[in-house]
């Protein structure tokens, strides 16, 4: 009964950011200070997965905010509240990375899987008595799965993050970064690969 | 119908779990997945890895710490000077 759970936080979402808008609208005193204390943690942790460096983190959640405020007259009450701001802080952590000095593309070969010549698979996999899915959402899994992720070259992770993780979709990855979409879509599909080779000793197979 | 390689299913995996590899491209590789047992456990574990990822950061984000009071000022600052 998932759904109906879901379409009742929604609803209670929603009044409360119908509520909270109507407030930051009309200037009403503590209003701005609620939205950042509301959501700022949650910005926060996007930004510092995107970002990695917390210095960099603090500024983007920071112009993410004054962003909002500047632009909260055009916010339709369409997406929550949330949504909006989740998508102002990962533009803003993207054009932040944009600014950074180009980095040199980092190899993943060693992380991909090998082949024979035959086109057979060189290792064997194990599924092992538990689903791999089920093993890796373990609460002690959590902290290895993140680290995992952190290990990913940046422009593997950065697509990684933003497709599996904060859902951009293909092409507006791919207008974000300015790579095309196939690109997008071959760098998605390697670090998944990666990241099943890095995690491969929690599901207590084989690694490479 | 094309035989496919692990390789070439490899390649497809992307595509074939959000549902883009062409009608005949997908029968080839359920065909191929149907046979090889190191396939799907691969598939098994490259679908779980994605899971895995969003599982670990819906997490983070539920459990984030509140903005350090000091950012939380310094917002609200640079608010008033605009």
């Amino acid at each position: 009964m998932a759904a109906p759970q879901q379409s009742t936080a929604d609803s209670e979402a929603r009044q409360a950011d119908a509520v909270l808008l109507d407030d930051l609208r009309a200037g009403r005193a503590g209003a701005y200070e609620k939205l950042v204390r509301s959501y700022g943690g949650r910005l926060l942790a996007v930004a510092r997965r995107l970002l990695t460096s917390e210095e960099d983190a603090r500024d983007a959640v920071q112009e993410a905010f004054l962003n909002a405020f500047k632009n909260i007259h055009r916010f339709e009450g369409q997406a929550l509240l949330s949504t909006w701001l989740h998508r102002i802080v990962v533009n803003v952590s993207l054009m932040k990375l944009r600014s950074r000095k180009r980095k040199p593309e980092e190899s993943l070969d060693h992380l991909l899987p090998a082949f024979r010549d035959d086109g057979h698979f060189a290792e064997r996999f194990d599924s092992g008595s538990e689903p791999a899915d089920e093993r890796l959402a373990r609460e002690e899994e959590q902290t290895a799965v993140r680290a995992a992720i952190d290990d990913l070259p940046e422009h593997y992770r950065t697509i990684l993050l933003l497709r599996d993780i904060e859902g951009i979709g293909t092409q507006e990855v791919a207008e974000q970064l300015g790579i095309t979409p196939n690109a997008v879509k071959l760098r998605l599909h390697r670090a998944r690969q990666a990241l099943r080779t890095l995690l491969a000793p929690r599901l207590g197979r084989p690694g490479r | 119908m094309t035989k496919l390689t692990c390789r070439a299913c490899a390649e497809f995996l992307a595509d074939y779990l959000s549902g883009e590899l062409e009608i005949e491209v997908r029968a080839s590789f359920e065909v191929h997945l149907d046979r090889c047992r190191n396939c799907r456990c691969y598939l098994e574990q490259y679908a779980a890895v994605i899971k895995a990822g969003q599982t670990a950061c819906a997490r983070e984000n539920e459990r984030a710490a509140p903005l350090p009071e000091e950012l939380v000022r310094a917002i609200l600052e640079a608010q008033k000077l605009r």
